[in-house]
């Protein structure tokens, strides 16, 4: 690619306006991430329909500083009151919330701030060096092998089913029901539209992703009987200096964890299906287990901080890995931030490294400054992050409630698609309730549409014929990987990923 | 809120922090099954065949992608009723409370499309914070008039998007 992309794009990112959005999204992640019931996907579901008011790098980039703070924000309360925020923060309770308990809560939350901005850096490296030449591979695929990719990303659901796979597999087959209505892509007939003409083009991913994902969500905290967040725990202004702040010592002596944490983090997050949680609790237990003092671990030792926090931030720029070369998403993070690209008008996948590589630069430094400004902001912020912990739900949730009317009212309208928003939120609460993953619906919904597509694609080239798939063999390999993701992810449900697979919960959108 | 009993990760049950509910019976996830393999039939027999053309040329009809779909969800209910599997967390009095906020929204849009989002808005907040159990006045008309009203300075004069 020509440099002076790469450096117009970088450029682009360090504008005001630019790192204005960047500073508000990592503001509102950790201010969502902070108030236990709210969490980062939640926020970003929210804050799609909104984006398509902005240029598009400020649009992703917002949304990317949105995830980045809600990771970091999801540790506060899980140090603090020994909820994690997040379902990815709760490696970090098991050492934070001792050490808030010993007078230390400032020094965990530290710890938990400087090693997620490590691990998340770390990750943003490994996106910046491996995502152009991995472009250029998928570049050279045709119609099968893109077919046998779709049907590849669709297996990364069998690690997102949660506990019951049969129950996995019947939410991921009503999400491709979902993502079936509208115009049939091949012949352009509608379909499943029962002649709401809204619904040629087929359900909007904003009314479903924010009933399913926020709205359900906001209904189970409203529906629960005194359900107000009480004080947490009280920092006291006269600790001694040594216990309010992370020493360079402390830091130095976390380095091998944290560069650990954040390879592990790295490595799950290029992953698509496994996710945060899986990566924290990975992390943490490798560390506890090469630690000389592992009996420490769980009474309040830094290093279990460190090691949970690194790893799961680091989730967060190598999940951009599948979506920027494949446009797979690996998670709803992803799913939501492919929608946003949709709304743009730009389609994630290999052709975005050629077409919009300024756009992809320019988000890569803007990921970079997100970094930076999730130190400024949560050295800034700690403390007043603590008292959103004691926010009231009464006044927080009421008010996310009519963001998300506004918003679905917004992107898709009118008052049609705000109601199709509360049909897929009473569709979200019930699947909560049964034990449905309503993550491996919202993935099976957003590849519906394109795995039809290039399904049919595919049909055609091979004219229906099995045999003709010896000709491709990047194809057949896919098709054998995904055999081994369906073994790996979903018959013999190792262990790491179990913890992220009770999927059915409103919060694991982090996967 | 903090339940010492619980670690970290049990405190994430479907429904946030706070205690799990109880886990519910098989004899529920079998009729699930059942319900779900229910409905792909209907799908498959009734709803597709009304709302899809079938199309006989090119690769795949309009009908093909959703029966392979319902079909899935058919045959994975009957492994459901057979074999059941997975946890169900409900509370009966919390969903009633849950369709009263629903329906609280429906009857939101209903008022916007006719009094405007500036007077339905702020009675939502207000019904929903009632509900909630919030009654400190400060809370209150933060919840009520502060937060509808930066709602809608944002969009309506900030961004010049239209509001109802």
């Amino acid at each position: 690619m020509d440099t002076s992309i790469i450096l117009a794009g970088v450029g682009d990112a360090f504008t005001l306006y630019n790192l204005l959005f960047v500073v508000c999204g990592v503001a509102l992640g950790q201010f969502v991430g902070a108030v236990p019931g709210l969490s980062a996907p939640m926020a970003i579901a929210i804050a799609v329909p909104f984006t398509f008011t902005l240029s598009p790098l400020a649009a992703i980039a917002f949304l990317v500083g949105v995830g980045k703070g809600g990771t970091v924000g999801g540790a506060i309360p899980a140090v603090l009151i020994n909820t994690p925020g997040s379902p990815e923060a709760a490696a970090t309770a098991l050492d934070g919330a001792p050490l808030a308990r010993q007078g230390k809560p400032l020094k965990a939350m530290k710890m938990a701030l400087y090693a997620s901005v490590t691990g998340d850096t770390m990750s943003d490296i490994v996106l910046i060096v491996a995502a152009p030449p991995l472009a250029i591979l998928a570049l050279r695929m045709g119609p099968v092998e893109v077919a046998c990719l779709m049907i590849f990303s669709l297996t990364i659901i069998a690690g997102l089913v949660g506990d019951s796979t049969a129950k996995g597999v019947m939410a991921a087959a009503f999400g491709i029901v979902c993502a079936s209505v509208g115009l049939d892509p091949e012949h352009g007939s509608p379909r499943l539209t029962f002649g709401f003409f809204e619904l040629d083009d087929g359900l909007p991913l904003p009314a479903v992703a924010i009933g399913v994902l926020a709205v359900a969500q906001i209904l189970i905290q409203l529906s629960r009987r005194g359900a107000a967040t009480e004080a947490a725990i009280v920092v006291d202004a006269n600790q001694p200096a040594a216990d309010k702040r992370v020493s360079f010592a402390e830091y130095w002596a976390c380095r091998t964890t944290m560069l650990r944490g954040g390879a592990i983090g790295t490595v799950v997050g290029a992953i698509p299906g496994i996710g945060a949680s899986a990566a924290a609790f990975l992390s943490y237990s490798i560390a506890r287990r090469s630690d000389p003092d592992p009996q420490s671990f769980g009474k309040g030792n830094i290093k279990g901080v460190a090691a949970s926090e690194a790893a799961n931030s680091a989730v967060m720029g190598a999940n951009l890995i599948p979506l920027l070369t494949l446009g797979v998403p690996g998670n709803v993070v992803a799913a939501l931030i492919i929608g946003a690209f949709v709304i743009q008008g730009i389609q994630p996948g290999p052709l975005l490294f050629q077409e919009q590589g300024r756009l992809i630069y320019g988000l890569f430094g803007a990921m970079m400054m997100a970094n930076v400004m999730n130190l400024c902001i949560g050295l800034f912020g700690l403390r007043l992050w603590s008292f959103v912990v004691k926010a009231p739900a009464s006044v927080i949730f009421p008010t996310a409630l009519i963001l998300c009317m506004t918003g679905v009212y917004l992107t898709t309208g009118g008052i049609f698609g705000v109601a199709l928003m509360f049909a897929f939120a009473v569709i979200g609460y019930l699947m909560r309730a049964f034990g449905f993953s309503v993550v491996a619906f919202i993935i099976a919904f957003v590849l519906g549409r394109p795995l039809e597509l290039s399904l049919a694609q595919a049909l055609i080239v091979t004219q229906g014929e099995v045999g003709r798939l010896a000709d491709h063999p990047v194809g057949l390999a896919l098709l054998a990987l995904s055999l081994l993701s369906v073994y790996w992810l979903g018959l013999r449900k190792p262990k790491g990923i179990k913890a992220e697979r009770t999927g059915a919960a409103p919060y694991q959108p982090a996967p | 809120m903090t339940h010492p009993a619980a670690t970290p990760a049990e405190r994430l049950d479907h429904r946030g922090p706070g205690p799990k509910l109880p886990a519910r019976g098989s004899l529920l996830n079998r009729a699930l099954g059942l319900v779900i393999a229910l409905l792909g039939t209907t799908l498959i027999l009734g709803i597709i065949p009304a709302q899809a053309e079938d199309i006989g040329r090119g690769a795949l009809s309009p009908r093909d992608f959703p029966i392979f779909a319902a079909g899935v969800m058919v045959v994975f209910g009957l492994v459901q009723a057979i074999y059941p599997t997975g946890e169900n967390r409900y509370d009966l009095t919390e969903m009633g409370r849950a369709a009263l906020v629903v329906g609280a929204g429906l009857l939101t849009l209903l008022l916007m499309t006719r009094f405007g989002y500036i007077a339905a808005a702020p009675a939502l907040a207000a019904a929903l914070m009632l509900f909630a159990g919030e009654r400190r006045p400060l809370w209150l008309a933060v919840g009520v008039v502060a937060m509808p009203g930066v709602i809608w300075t944002l969009f309506e004069v900030v961004l010049r998007r239209p509001l109802p």
